[in-house]
């Protein structure tokens, strides 16, 4: 065995990747090899070097940051994934039962149609002499009166010796609602405004208006109440998160919101959300007996771990709070 | 209700793969610190390294229904992890360096404090001393090629042992080794005036 064959497993043996043979192999020749022995000890400054000029590891502040932003994705991820979902949805109520004979109704007629058009329609050659090649002839799936925005156009295709020209874009409108904060229409816009919207003044808005008035209603509470989940779960930004957590608090203490709640008391890298959700299952506690094992654990957990020394306090207090009962 | 707490990973995964989102993030939460040492140490960019967790992280949720449980899901998501660590690209033509603490607000000044594995309370002198061996010792690192960075911060700082980076990283255990000995090499050559 040569020389550097012995300093390749000299660097193993510092790992502590060699198995017993080859450790006493290199053993026995580093007794009787200088070259080796010096090689080792390089090895070992260089280890030391290292070991003191290590570079920087990420802390758990930035991890929570990390976690925050991968929840957002994580978020339109899903949303993207919903919309197919509804299409799905939708291709699927198409065949339910009840319709099922008026669906097959309609599509014969079509199938019958679209034949007909094949066997008796002039050839392309024909239509393209037949078509009327009036400049102004325009055709648009969407009118422009209503002067909307228009953004994204893409062009399709165009003709120069005709010189007709497709393309297709997205008008965009501005719509004006005003109606009940109980009116589904209103309370989905509203949804979607606090998961959607950029602007957290717009989001923060949004949750305001569904907390002092949905309540009045029960109607889409299932629908308020998951979005508001969502918005606790996943907004970026602590005052939208914890406007959403005073809303739910409102709302009937269910599964759903005891384990957001506990998510929050787990994982929220802002203290102030960290103890607002303490405080809310503290009192949502008080109304619930017995004792609730997951939520104890939880706070046993954040009365030794937490990294802030009153939400520690806190924890322990209401530990030794629900063991007296 | 379930406790995810009390489920294996393996279960969480079945789960996940239903569309439990709850489930999906107990695995976050079990692996993300790993992912996230991995990213960081590799990149040494806190905005670099929040892309490759969150670039991971979105890999796994898209592929978990493929996923067929062949392996640990673990090993499966740190071949992800270095997958990306090794096709990464700086996004950002500025980085912002873990060792600098870069703007911040409010509460926040603590939270952004990235901690060095050595602080020490010494002068400023032995403070810039210490700085300028630790960017050398980044700069030896940026040197070396994707793969003997990544097998040298692996082994060498994470701990992991060499057949699990062979099983991240998709190679033979030679190939492994090999990464290492010369990632070690270059690096000594880098700084040999430092322990000499």
């Amino acid at each position: 065995m040569n020389h550097q064959h012995y300093k390749d497993q000299l660097q193993l043996m510092l790992y502590d990747e060699l198995d017993a043979q080859d450790r006493q192999d290199l053993e026995e020749h580093l007794e009787g090899c200088t070259e080796c022995q010096a090689e080792l000890e390089e090895l070992k400054k260089f280890h030391s070097v290292l070991a003191q000029h290590m570079p920087a590891f990420a802390t758990d502040e930035l991890l929570q940051e990390a976690r925050h932003e991968l929840r957002g994705a994580l978020r339109t991820e899903r949303t993207k994934q919903s919309i197919w979902e509804k299409l799905a949805d939708r291709a699927r109520n198409l065949v339910m039962p009840q319709y099922k004979i008026a669906f097959s109704a309609v599509a014969t007629l079509a199938v019958g149609v679209f034949v007909g058009y094949l066997v008796f329609a002039p050839s392309a050659t024909e239509r393209e002499i037949q078509q009327p090649t009036s400049p102004a002839a325009k055709e648009a799936s969407q009118p422009l009166n209503e002067n909307p925005r228009i953004t994204n156009v893409r062009f399709v295709s165009s003709d120069p010796t005709t010189g007709d020209v497709e393309f297709s874009f997205d008008a965009v409108k501005p719509v004006h609602m005003k109606g009940s904060v109980n009116d589904p229409d209103v309370q989905k816009v509203l949804a979607y405004a606090l998961l959607n919207e950029q602007n957290p003044g717009v989001r923060l808005r949004s949750v305001d208006v569904i907390g002092s008035e949905h309540l009045k209603s029960s109607s889409g509470e299932v629908e308020i109440k998951r979005t508001l989940i969502a918005a606790l779960n996943s907004d970026e930004n602590p005052g939208v998160r914890k406007k959403a957590l005073e809303v739910l608090e409102k709302l009937p203490f269910d599964d759903e919101i005891k384990r957001v709640f506990l998510s929050v008391l787990e994982h929220d890298n802002s203290s102030g959300l960290r103890i607002a959700a303490i405080n809310a299952l503290e009192n949502a506690w008080g109304e619930k007996l017995p004792i609730d094992p997951e939520i104890l654990n939880v706070f046993k957990q954040k009365m030794k771990s937490d990294d802030n020394n009153y939400i520690r306090l806190r924890a322990r207090a209401v530990v030794e709070e629900m063991k007296q009962q | 209700m379930r406790d995810l707490k009390a489920l294996n990973d393996t279960e969480l995964v079945q789960s996940a793969q239903q569309g439990d989102m709850n489930a999906f993030e107990e695995l976050v939460y079990r692996h993300d610190k790993e992912v996230f040492g991995i990213a960081a140490r590799y990149v040494n960019s806190a905005e670099d390294a929040k892309d490759i967790y969150q670039e991971v992280f979105l890999r796994a949720y898209r592929g978990l229904s493929k996923f067929r449980l062949q392996s640990e899901f673990s090993t499966w998501l740190f071949r992800i992890a270095t997958n990306v660590c090794l096709t990464h690209q700086d996004r950002r033509k500025k980085n912002f360096p873990l060792l600098h603490d870069y703007d911040t607000e409010g509460d926040d000044i603590e939270s952004r404090t990235l901690t060095a594995s050595n602080d020490t309370n010494h002068g400023s002198d032995q403070d810039t001393l210490n700085s300028e061996i630790s960017q050398r010792v980044q700069k030896a690192l940026n040197e070396l090629s994707p793969q003997q960075k990544l097998v040298f911060t692996l082994r060498h700082f994470e701990g992991y042992k060499l057949k699990e980076i062979a099983g991240m990283i998709h190679c033979s255990d030679g190939a492994v080794k090999k990464y290492l000995f010369t990632a070690t090499q270059r690096m000594r050559r880098q700084l040999k005036d430092l322990y000499d």
